[in-house]
């Protein structure tokens, strides 16, 4: 659970987040910029994702320290969530309550809509795995026929992004497989 | 183990009796030559767990042969089952070399003691380690590959999972998956735990090839793997409780799980001497190396630096002498001996509760040397099955569902993929948590420091 203070408190800086996507996918590229969040991220359906991350939201949840609201996703529920009630007291106490400093990407990435932000980390992973050119092309449109439009904007803010400074935290929740 | 004139070769094997290697699959004996692979030899597929399950001293070796013969047989039973002029067959061909590569590879990269030094360390999981196994120009697997014309690449994508056709993924890795079935048998034949057997022959049969619709508007469709719903549904069900039952009850040990925390905190300690060059003169320099780099090591370091290695520091660090020894000596010496240094409480407390432990025991004292701690929290969450925790959520998309799903299908219609869970009361009733284990493991010798802090928050625990 060594996730979980970091993540409420981006929660926190975010005031709300729409979707559980587009949670994992701002968590994942911030991770990638270098900031200190230990999830760890494999390959599922929607680009990278961390079940890590996934259990420590349910915890944060069921804590009150998270809320999350249903909403209709098409054809499916989706989840926004918002900082608990009993959350900012926490923090406080905690003393965490300074601006964190990856904040303000933070807030970038949350304005964005969730398949931009797929596109873009889809993108992140693959370079990070060695993929480049109309290599990278390729296997992108391989794995998401459906975000194609999104790919040259993606392609393009990945580039832009600030190269990682800090390196990563160690890990702390462990797969055993 | 010599090869025959034809060729091929036979492996004898405690879980599968015989593995075959076809003389068309060459290639396979070329990869298993190689430094890489043998290496797995030296470490052991459960890490600390022969501490808690003495028979447990399996490799990695053995494994990742099992998986590959249960990869072979899954694509040898639909073979079986789809005749020659099948789209299944033709897929079959095309990728029959870069899935039973995959399945071999798969977990070339761990580490000694498997999964638990590379958590010591960030950056230094077994699967980017894999990844770079197979594709790095100076691996004598990327060589082998290259010689038997197989695109490495395409072999790491699918370890990664991100190879574009999925019914090949689905194979090495997915819900119902070779590397799993060979796990769940051979770790429960090892350790002694018969919870992780299941119908294995029977799985095979059953298996057959559906299709799903690819979304997003598209007409197209995609192959994934499946099991006939007449006939695969008993056999679901046992193979998700095996796993459920393994985890409980050998790869969550409490026991177990206690020794990796002190050998964590062993590496920290260990570490922060590396930094600064102060290990004890005699340890052996791979080990000096790969703590002073924080999990870094070349390719041809790598390839030595097994569980041999690591041993062997233990016994030095548990002999050294003076102060500045003092906790690597302690930590490393209760290990060899196998002695319980650490108390444990299971957590069942609330996140906020947590954090605020979390908080209070960053200042509990540290260990002699300042710097490490003399104690640690640990989180293993699993879930038996992803699609019940899924239908659990209620916020995961159709296509999410069938992707992490184990899929039943009618043979004589291959659209009619579903999740099994949909056609299983038994698994409709299981608990669809993930389920999550905390245990704080704490040094004995801040007994009292940790029961204050723990009546102080007020936190619920069970002994």
């Amino acid at each position: 659970m060594d996730g979980m203070l970091e993540l409420l408190r981006l929660i926190n800086a975010l005031g709300k987040v729409d979707g559980r996507k587009k949670l994992q996918k701002i968590v994942y590229i911030l991770q990638s910029m270098g900031y200190p969040f230990p999830q760890r991220f494999g390959y599922l359906h929607y680009g990278p994702y961390s079940s890590g991350l996934a259990a420590e939201m349910d915890s944060l949840v069921s804590a009150g320290l998270v809320t999350e609201q249903k909403r209709d996703g098409g054809g499916y529920e989706s989840y926004v969530y918002e900082l608990g009630a009993d959350a900012t007291n926490l923090l406080k106490e905690l003393k965490k309550t300074d601006e964190p400093i990856w904040a303000t990407h933070a807030v970038k990435f949350n304005k964005q809509d969730a398949n931009s932000l797929e596109a873009l980390s889809t993108v992140i992973y693959l370079r990070k795995n060695g993929f480049c050119g109309d290599g990278l092309r390729d296997r992108f449109t391989a794995l998401k026929p459906q975000l194609k439009k999104y790919y040259e904007s993606a392609l393009e803010a990945e580039t832009k992004l600030p190269k990682p400074k800090l390196s990563p935290r160690a890990v702390g929740t462990s797969a055993i497989y | 183990m010599k090869s025959g004139k034809s060729g091929g070769k036979v492996f004898r094997d405690p879980v599968h009796q015989l593995i075959r290697i076809a003389p068309e699959d060459r290639y396979i004996l070329d990869l298993i030559d190689t430094p890489e692979f043998q290496r797995l030899r030296r470490i052991r597929q459960l890490g600390v767990s022969s501490l808690t399950f003495h028979g447990a001293e399996h490799s990695r070796f053995s494994h990742s042969l099992g998986v590959f013969n249960i990869a072979q047989r899954i694509i040898q039973s639909l073979q079986l089952r789809y005749g020659p002029k099948s789209d299944v067959y033709q897929t079959r061909t095309q990728y029959a070399k870069i899935i039973k590569a995959a399945a071999l590879l798969h977990d070339v990269g761990h580490a000694p003691f498997s999964h638990m030094l590379e958590r010591a360390f960030a950056g230094t999981h077994h699967e980017q380690r894999t990844v770079e196994l197979i594709c790095g120009k100076q691996s004598g697997l990327n060589k082998a590959l290259c010689e038997n014309q197989i695109k490495p690449e395409d072999v790491a994508s699918v370890v990664r999972k991100d190879f574009p056709v999925k019914l090949v993924v689905d194979i090495v890795s997915s819900q119902l998956d070779a590397d799993r079935m060979d796990y769940l048998l051979r770790d429960s034949h090892c350790t002694g735990v018969s919870y992780g057997e299941f119908d294995l022959e029977w799985l095979l049969h059953a298996m057959c090839v559906g299709r799903v619709a690819d979304g997003h508007g598209s007409s197209k469709s995609s192959p994934k793997l499946c099991l006939d719903k007449r006939k695969g549904i008993y056999a679901a069900e046992r193979f998700v409780a095996a796993r459920l039952h393994m985890y409980q009850q050998v790869y969550m040990h409490r026991v177990t799980r206690g020794f990796e925390v002190l050998m964590l905190n062993l590496f920290t300690a260990a570490a922060h001497l590396a930094k600064r060059q102060k290990l004890p003169a005699e340890t052996p320099p791979l080990v000096n190396n790969y703590f002073s780099k924080s999990g870094k090591l070349d390719l041809s370091n790598f390839l030595q630096f097994d569980e041999s290695q690591v041993v062997a520091a233990l016994h030095v660090w548990s002999h050294s002498k003076g102060n500045a020894y003092k906790t690597i000596r302690r930590l490393s010496a209760a290990f060899l001996s196998r002695r319980r240094l650490y108390g444990s409480i299971n957590l069942t407390g609330s996140a906020a509760e947590m954090l605020k432990l979390g908080e209070e025991l960053g200042h509990l004292p540290k260990e002699s040397d300042g710097v490490t701690q003399a104690y640690g929290i640990d989180t293993v969450s699993d879930t038996p099955y992803k699609g019940m925790v899924y239908r659990a959520r209620g916020d995961a998309s159709p296509e999410e569902i069938i992707n992490d799903s184990i899929l039943v299908a009618d043979p004589e219609n291959p659209e009619s993929v579903k999740p099994v869970e949909t056609a299983s009361r038994l698994l409709q009733n299981m608990d669809a948590e993930q389920f999550v284990v905390t245990r704080l493991y704490f040094d004995r010798e801040r007994t009292k420091m940790v029961e204050s802090i723990i009546r102080k928050l007020g936190i619920k625990m069970e002994n």
